[in-house]
């Protein structure tokens, strides 16, 4: 009954929703229209920042942190606490994960490795080690080594206590190896093992009225969010030199980095979790049915999107909609050879892609029309119009479906001699009541895809009958995929969604009300741009917004057992991390951060 | 061991030799625009008649995905697919085919020149049977990729003149769990290698060449060949959803120039290279000489083939 109450369709913009504002899209879900003045904007309360919290890294930004600082060409293990995936986004899940038992057993086992392959490679060591030990315990050299490599993979300069137990653990280790660098070992292993490191602080310190980040916070959040990876020297430099504070000297870091090829890597992390492109390591396909799809084909998908995206936003600082609408693309022979395109380059290896367009007899346009998707959201044996559907709603228009109810029979009727197609199959679901009201709002959308196979292969034939690709997006009617497409390039809630969809990449929440005024401002200016991703993106980081968290108490932490400094070095240490909500600076923290 | 070796690379070397020549002769055409039939049923699964004749690309390229001698059908003496390739209906003992009767087509079609399909019999105790699989691993590993190109389209289900190019064609294809070439791919057109002309005409979907002498791209080992093909036809049923496009081609073979390309290949040991030139002359069937023996020998091979791109 719920969901038949949630899921009704209705023909028409209903005003109720209408008056429920932006927001009530992604709560009511499919009873919401997404039309132009179906989202009349509504008044606005002030911006409530999102709380403190500790963000942990990814898997990849744990990959690209180590990689950044200690050498592109460590092999990084993979077998790391998986990443948490929260209302849809790693990055919300990171913002609320802690790290399980057998999760700090591997990211120790991952830190000792990463020491020994730094440490123990001349090559490697050469790299990082400015000093050459004068004996078996040198710590003035393990504490150079330890201080300047602390400071960029904390993300902040060591305290001296800090610095003082790696120092001892390093030399107390030499000692017992009888080797320096072996000894070194284990500070490096304590630097990559400690939540320091593995988690991103963003608590910041009360000045005056307002908790805002730290430097070194604001540091590492702009380098996570444009880089996903780490700050680097630069960054850190103009953190500690107070240079972040100022609005234009930020403005030009933010620039910086946004020029720099490591803004592709973040950007790519967000089109990843938004688009869950990392699901493509796993789908698989019915090899009687699908006889082309191989291992390669899911990374080469990925792949696709990735390059696509990266040059609309990037590239070319173009009109981010185009990606529905756009006809290029970047293929690889694989899919060319899927997507029924000449593939320009002779002789080229299966990892090389090139810019091509889809075919201009076909519909197929935008991500929409890349094998990702349509890969993605399909059976292994069949296409899936209630899966396609639902990307569209949820993921590009962050409208939300229900679940079916429980105890519903979800099968789909095999074909028969009434029912050859799967839109013929699909009627059931508009024969039972139960299932009607969700399946008109996925399935009218899903259907517009069906010249695609579960591959992504253009077809115009399904058991001998043409193809109907046509279907309607709310009360829109299109014929096919490519005017489904440019009907969704033209619906606000497209870019509104991208603006929700960027605020929980960049905040690590979901906004809600108190977070709207921000989020209203971001898309005014995301609009009022040409909808260039790059722009909307700088707007994010130079944000005040940006640079604050919601004024709350936090606890002080308690006491953790020392692990080999002085006895009262520990509680020395946790003031790090404490606040002092009367300070008004941040100098209650370290004295050199 | 070294006789089994040698009894293995015997029979291997007979196989590559069937296989190259198979692959080597493979033309085809189709139109299409990329799109396939059915998910729900294989890809390239047979087309469905009842479709309407679209609007069609006016080139279209494809590659031979799999090629294999046609064989008498199971079960069915003297019937097995070909051409006419004479014109006439041969009967046995008939002295201008050496005494060699024609076959009858699946489809009751009489007159079928392609002598090849009886000695096949022979040739498959002779290599184990193993000579399709040696013909499918050829054009697998990408050392006898053929494509045909048939351009000039107005019509795609009947058309009175359309050209087709048959050419040599290189690249790693990429294969599918059916093990056969994907669709769609695209190879690099060997530029090294003469193209084959011909012309053609569409009825009914099915595109038929004219008579015409091919010269055959073959592969053996690492020895490239080019045989031909005389009074060669390529007929191919053109998938209306661009699937797969099944077809057959025909042509006479000439003993004495097979026999030539036989003795340049050092791999095949040479009592295996009289056993097959024995087996020809014994069926061969076409252009008798004054002599009273006939110097070429008729056959077909059954190709699949799929959408491809051709890369000048």
């Amino acid at each position: 009954m719920f969901a038949l109450a949630a899921c009704s369709p209705r023909p028409m913009p209903d005003a109720s929703v209408a008056d429920a504002g932006p927001d009530a899209i992604d709560d009511v879900g499919p009873d919401a229209v997404s039309r132009p003045d179906a989202n009349p904007p509504r008044p606005t309360t002030a911006y409530v920042p999102n709380e403190p919290r500790l963000r942990r890294l990814t898997q990849r930004q744990y990959t690209n942190t180590v990689r950044d600082i200690l050498g592109e060409s460590l092999v990084v293990t993979r077998s790391l606490e998986p990443d948490v995936r929260a209302e849809g986004s790693t990055s919300i899940g990171g913002t609320n994960s802690t790290i399980s038992q057998r999760g700090t057993e591997q990211f120790q086992d991952s830190a000792y490795d990463i020491a020994q392959q730094v440490l123990r490679s001349a090559e490697r060591r050469a790299m990082v080690l400015s000093c050459t030990p004068a004996a078996v315990r040198d710590d003035a050299c393990a504490e150079s080594f330890l201080r300047a490599y602390g400071k960029r993979l904390w993300r902040r300069p060591l305290s001296d206590s800090e610095l003082a137990t790696l120092v001892t653990i390093s030399g107390r280790a030499a000692d017992a190896l009888t080797d320096f660098h072996r000894g070194l070992e284990f500070g490096l292993a304590g630097l990559l093992q400690a939540p320091e490191f593995l988690f991103r602080a963003e608590i910041g310190t009360m000045r005056g009225a307002e908790r805002r980040f730290e430097r070194f916070e604001l540091a590492s959040r702009l380098a996570y969010f444009l880089w996903n990876g780490p700050p680097d020297d630069a960054l850190l430099s103009a953190a500690e030199n107070n240079q972040l504070e100022d609005s234009a000297m930020l403005g030009a870091q933010i620039d910086r980095m946004l020029a720099s090829p490591k803004a592709r890597r973040g950007l790519e992390a967000f089109f990843t979790d938004w688009l869950r492109l990392d699901e493509l390591d796993f789908i698989s396909r019915d090899a009687t049915l699908y006889p082309a799809f191989g291992a390669d084909f899911g990374p080469s998908a990925r792949e696709e999107v990735l390059r696509t995206l990266d040059w609309i936003a990037l590239d070319r600082d173009a009109d981010f909609r185009d990606a529905l609408t756009t006809r290029e693309t970047f293929v690889n022979r694989r899919l060319a050879s899927i997507y029924g395109v000449t593939f320009p380059v002779r002789g080229a290896p299966v990892t090389q892609f090139e810019r091509v367009e889809f075919p201009a007899s076909q519909p197929r346009r935008g991500i929409l029309g890349m094998a990702a998707f349509l890969a993605l959201e399909a059976h292994p044996t069949s296409t899936s119009p209630t899966l396609r559907g639902k990307f569209v709603r949820e993921i590009l228009l962050c409208q939300t479906m229900p679940a079916p109810p429980v105890g519903v029979n979800t099968a789909v009727p095999e074909p028969s001699a009434t029912a050859r197609t799967l839109r013929d199959r699909l009627q059931v679901h508009q024969e039972v009541p139960s299932c009607r009201g969700c399946h008109l709002l996925m399935d009218n959308i899903g259907l517009g895809f069906e010249n695609f196979d579960a591959l992504g292969r253009y077809r115009t034939i399904e058991n001998g009958v043409l193809i109907d690709a046509s279907g309607t997006l709310d009360v829109l009617p299109f014929a096919n995929a490519a005017e489904l497409a440019n009907t969704l390039r033209d619906d606000p809630a497209f870019p509104r969604c991208m603006v929700n969809r960027l605020y929980r990449h960049a905040w690590g929440f979901h906004e809600e009300e108190p977070q709207r005024e921000e989020v209203e401002r971001l898309l005014t200016s995301f609009s009022t741009s040409g909808f260039k991703l790059k722009g909307l993106l700088r707007t994010i980081a130079i944000g005040e917004a940006f640079r604050r968290a919601s004024v709350i108490e936090i606890p002080p932490l308690p006491p953790l057992p020392d692990a080999g400094a002085p006895a009262d070095s520990s509680s020395d240490a946790r003031a790090d991390v404490t606040t002092d909500a009367s300070a008004g600076t941040d100098a209650t923290t370290e004295a050199d951060r | 061991m070294k006789s089994s070796r040698s009894a293995i690379a015997r029979a291997l070397s007979g196989c590559s030799l069937f296989a190259a020549l198979a692959a080597g002769c493979g033309p085809v055409v189709g139109p299409n625009d990329g799109a396939t039939g059915d998910a729900a049923a294989p890809e390239g699964s047979a087309p469905d008649a009842r479709v309407a004749c679209p609007t069609r690309n006016s080139t279209q390229s494809f590659v031979f995905a799999r090629i294999a001698f046609v064989r008498e059908e199971m079960g069915m003496t003297d019937v097995a697919d070909g051409f006419n390739l004479d014109n006439r209906v041969s009967r046995l003992g008939d002295t201008l085919t050496c005494r060699a009767g024609d076959l009858t087509s699946p489809t009751g079609e009489t007159g079928i020149d392609n002598q090849l399909a009886r000695l096949m019999p022979t040739v498959d105790q002779m290599t184990g049977g193993a000579v399709d699989g040696a013909i499918q691993a050829a054009i697998n590993n990408g050392q006898m990729l053929v494509a045909i190109t048939v351009s000039g389209i107005e019509d795609d289900c009947n058309d009175d003149g359309v050209d087709v190019t048959l050419q040599r064609v290189e690249g790693m294809p990429f294969v599918g769990s059916d093990m056969s070439v994907d669709p769609g791919q695209t190879f690099d057109r060997m530029r090294m290698v003469p193209i084959s002309q011909l012309r053609g005409r569409i009825t009914d979907r099915t595109l038929l060449t004219d008579p015409a002498m091919l010269p055959l791209p073959v592969a053996i080992l690492d020895e490239q060949f080019t045989l031909q093909f005389y009074n060669a036809r390529i007929r191919l049923a053109l998938s209306p959803s661009g699937g797969d496009s099944p077809g057959i081609i025909g042509g006479a073979i000439s003993l004495s120039e097979f026999g030539q390309v036989l003795a340049q290949i050092e791999n095949i040991p040479e009592s295996l290279k009289m056993q097959v030139n024995g087996g020809l002359a014994l069926f061969a069937d076409l252009d008798r000489n004054a002599m009273g023996k006939c110097e070429k020998i008729s056959g077909a091979l059954r190709i699949m083939a799929r959408p491809a791109f051709v890369l000048e």
